[in-house]
């Protein structure tokens, strides 16, 4: 179609607009990098980590390799040079820099998790699923009718078995090295490992329990076992939060009191079973938990509850710090943080160090403990230590090169617990496994 | 640094375009570009560098000396020289592509254990070698003078919109380019244009549509039920080809935004009427660049050979094109496939299938052209079999419960956008929507730049993923 002069100059207008617009997109966003000077790193609340800064200017192997040319070195000095080429540690840094340091990157990428849900939402339409992906990049679901995220069932199959069997044979070695100490097995089940997961019909292979039987089937003589099964799904909406993996205070509270019975039948003069004095909630906090942060789903958020306890009095050392009582003390008096998507149950009940955890009581135990456990078993923690002089708390995922052999001979244990859901308890051997 | 990385639209394009265009003149330019594309190769495949350098240098070099015998006449001198710098590209490719597969021959068939370490691809490698055989051939043929300018050749053999999956550019395409640049402000707004819609194809729709088909073609393929089979086919069809065109669009856009014309590369090649057709509109400058160095060549041979016909030099050609693509048997046995078809179409099919209605025609490429895919996708031989029993429901029909499971019930939308950007239909509409004018040409740059937005916040979302043809 030909076009007016007028039409034609209207065209170039819009034309000259639509290039300039697009060239300011492009140029503004290293124009950003460049003016904002941010000398302490930033840290993203909802991946719980510290945002990569872009590298430094200066390269100091750059020098270096230069500095050993000059001075004859050429052999080393050309290695360090055609390290820099090849080494794309850098390259690296500036990509992670690029996309952690982009100008709107948590709107937009919100944005981006907005238009997944509402393709899923469009295709689901077409069915009459009422549990249905959270997003595309995890394996979160969203149970419609409960305003629930959970995960998708595990899987049960032969490699799983093989794992198994290979923690079978690491209790019993460690049993039979260890005849005089009391070990106990505390197993709390969640969802994807229960038969009544929702979407188990859907999952070939999916676990349905079929685990747990098979490692009970073989469970080493000399172990206590006790479980916490879920009865039914409701039991899941009852004992686990609604956006979070972790379970809540009842959940804490069932818990504390089955391991409490199970540990009394060896260890006769325990001191008497803790009452907490209260349940205090925050309802300040719209606690939006791990499976909500990696989903951005607009899910209302789980009430955050807490048990207070009278304890004796305790020594709490992480890693060889001594750690005082600020952060329960915090929340207590309503000092946390209220920013969306913290993740107040690591706030409360302490990270998980990479080393040991140390409680000391001033109590009449002569007993000392040693506990296996994930952030799980992180709320149970002072809870069971206040029963013994000592406990020393260890998560194997960060505590990696954990020896019991080299423990054994440098503390005086007399009882070993584990807690954990599959992976923890008798499923895992990449991290679980206890080295002898 | 893939085109559709934020490192590379926000940091590696804007810094390159400023130097671009404020430096003054050509020379300077076409620097600024050899140097960036080097660059640009450093920081996605920095331990293979030396291969791209000795590449521009020795077809620089042997440009010249068999562009000096020629003009003295010295047709053998020529010839001679010709055949080492081809030989020379060829053996580099070799070398890089083919050591492996060549020691799995050689055991397969004689049953000798060999110890072999395979090097590993260079990025681009069956581009750049492809590009400088080109050069040195339309040298030796006297259809281009050598370059002088190291500076504009360095910048033809590494100019990034092209360097890593092509297109496949004859020097004498992007020449008067290099040698006379002009900043025209109607190809640049076509090129951000052409980038926008290349950059969604690929990110928006064949990296989506990407995760589906992983997940179904890296499941137990026994067990998959025709649904499945088929949805895996479809998305796979249409993933593959907004992949490349994608980057395609990205790359011949990049070029206009620097003021060079690169080929295009695909015509809708899913509405072919033929397997010919389809290769007249597929991958366009790969084929021509076999057609104008291997098929006329051999074309002319077969006249003084009573060995030759057409349709085994069709059968060689695609041969060749099949292992181009990949080092392995299924690449081998896609290029055979096609192959067979060229020489049945040419020895009468062809002129058969005018004569069929036009819907039976394009039903016949496209089922040819799909089944095409599956040895493409598959690269283990003995899951073909299997798959194909799975197509026509030896599994059974139904897998909505994998259709849950595997999580691919969210890629069922996409494929209907695919469908529109695979075929003419999204073209036609926005010409028509062009020409009315006014209000229009607003909402049409309004929608490519929220494209663009939405685009770069599923980067964000998502990272990235590697270009399919990446490992060519």
């Amino acid at each position: 179609m030909m076009m007016s002069t007028d039409q034609k100059k209207q065209f170039n207008k819009l034309n000259t607009y639509f290039l300039v617009l697009f060239f300011v997109i492009v140029f503004a966003v290293p124009i950003y990098w460049l003016t904002r000077s941010k000398s302490t790193p930033e840290v993203s609340v909802i991946e719980a980590r510290t945002l990569a800064a872009m590298p430094a200017k200066s390269f100091p192997n750059l020098k270096t390799g230069v500095e050993l040319i000059k001075q004859g070195e050429f052999s080393e000095g050309a290695k360090i040079l055609y390290g820099l080429f090849t080494n794309s540690s850098f390259i690296q840094k500036v990509e992670n820099a690029v996309s952690d340091q982009f100008p709107l990157r948590m709107p937009a990428i919100a944005f981006s998790k907005a238009m997944d849900r509402l393709i899923i939402n469009f295709a689901y339409s077409f069915t009459t699923d009422n549990i249905i992906p959270a997003d595309v990049t995890t394996n979160i679901y969203y149970d419609r009718k409960n305003q629930q995220l959970i995960f998708s069932p595990a899987i049960f199959d032969e490699n799983k078995k093989e794992q198994i069997d290979l923690r079978i044979k690491n209790y019993q070695e460690i049993i039979q090295t260890y005849p005089d100490i009391s070990f106990y097995l505390f197993y709390h089940q969640t969802l994807r490992y229960s038969s009544h997961h929702p979407l188990n019909d859907i999952f070939e292979n999916a676990d349905k329990g079929q685990a747990l039987t098979y490692f009970e089937e073989s469970i080493p003589a000399g172990i206590a076992f006790e479980k916490f099964i879920l009865a039914n799904y409701g039991d899941y909406l009852k004992y686990y939060y609604r956006t979070d993996h972790h379970w809540n205070i009842h959940g804490i509270l069932r818990a504390y009191d089955q391991i409490y019975n199970l540990i009394s039948e060896d260890y006769e003069d325990i001191s008497k079973k803790l009452e907490y004095k209260q349940i205090v909630s925050f309802p300040e906090i719209d606690y939006l938990g791990n499976n909500a942060r990696q989903t951005f789903y607009p899910v209302k958020g789980d009430l955050f509850e807490v048990a207070q306890f009278d304890l004796p009095p305790y020594k709490l050392v992480e890693d060889g710090n001594e750690v005082d009582f600020e952060r329960t003390e915090k929340y207590l008096s309503g000092n946390y943080s209220k920013i969306q998507y913290t993740d107040h149950y690591n706030a409360y009940y302490g990270d998980i160090p990479a080393g040991l955890i140390e409680y000391t009581f001033e109590n009449n135990s002569e007993r000392n403990l040693l506990l296996f456990g994930s952030s799980y078993s992180a709320p149970l923690q002072p809870l069971l230590a206040s029963h013994y002089k000592q406990t020393f708390c260890v998560d194997l995922r960060y505590y990696t090169d954990f020896s019991l052999s080299q423990f054994m001979s440098k503390f005086d244990i007399d009882d070993i617990l584990i807690i954990g859901d599959n992976p923890v308890a008798f499923q895992d051997v990449e991290y679980w496994f206890i080295t002898p | 640094m893939p085109f559709s990385s934020l490192t590379f639209i926000f940091l590696f394009f804007p810094i390159v375009l400023f130097l671009f265009y404020i430096l003054p003149n050509r020379i300077w330019r076409n620097a600024i570009l050899a140097t960036a594309s080097i660059g640009f190769f450093i920081w996605s495949d920095p331990t293979h560098i030396h291969v791209l350098l000795f590449a521009v240098l020795f077809n620089f070099i042997f440009g010249k000396v068999i562009g000096g015998f020629n003009e003295k006449g010295k047709l053998y001198a020529s010839k001679t020289y010709m055949w080492i710098a081809v030989s020379i590209n060829i053996l580099t490719l070799a070398f890089y592509k083919y050591t492996g597969f060549f020691f799995e021959i050689i055991q397969y068939f004689t049953n000798l254990s060999i110890n072999y370490n395979t090097p590993s691809l260079p990025l681009g490698v069956s581009f750049f070698t492809f590009s400088g055989i080109s050069y040195i051939l339309d040298v030796y043929n006297s259809i281009e003078k050598p370059e002088r300018s190291f500076v504009a050749f360095s910048a033809y053999m590494t100019m990034f919109p092209k360097l890593l999956q092509g297109p496949i550019t004859r020097y004498k395409q992007v020449k008067t380019e290099l040698q006379h640049q002009k900043f025209l402000p109607e190809e640049m707004l076509k090129g951000v244009r052409r980038f926008i819609a290349g950059l969604a194809k690929k990110v928006l729709l064949a990296d989506s549509l990407g995760v589906a088909t992983t997940k179904i073609f890296d499941s137990d393929i026994s067990a998959i039920g025709a649904d499945l089979a088929w949805f895996g086919l479809i998305a796979y069809t249409l993933q593959i080809y907004l992949d490349f065109s994608g980057y395609t669009d990205m790359a011949i856009g990049l070029g206009k935004i620097f003021g060079l014309t690169l080929p295009e590369n695909f015509n809708f090649p899913y509405i072919s009427k033929s397997i010919s057709e389809f290769w007249r509109r597929w991958h366009m400058t790969l084929t021509a660049w076999f057609r104008t160095y291997l098929f006329i060549p051999l074309e002319f041979a077969r006249k003084k050979s009573k060995f030759l016909r057409q349709q085994t030099n069709l059968l060689i050609v695609f041969l060749l094109t099949g292992l181009w693509h990949g080092a392995s048997w299924n690449f081998v046995a896609w290029g055979i496939y096609f192959g067979f078809i060229l020489a049945i179409e040419s020895s009468g099919l062809g002129k058969l299938l005018k004569k069929v209605p036009i819907i039976m025609q394009h039903v016949y490429t496209l089922a040819l052209v799909m089944i095409g895919w599956i040895f493409f996708r598959l690269t283990d031989i003995q899951d073909w079999g299997m798959f194909y029993k799975a197509l026509f429901g030896f599994n059974g029909w139904s897998s909505v419960t994998t259709f849950r499971s595997l999580n691919i019930v969210y890629y069922v939308p996409f494929i209907i956008p695919a469908l529109g950007f695979s075929f003419p239909l999204m073209e036609k509409m926005q010409n028509k929507v062009r020409n009315k004018g006014g209000i229009s040409l607003i909402l049409i740059d309004a929608v490519y730049l929220g494209i663009f937005i939405l685009t770069l916040t599923f980067i964000l979302a998502k990272g990235f993923t590697a270009f399919m043809y990446a490992q060519f």
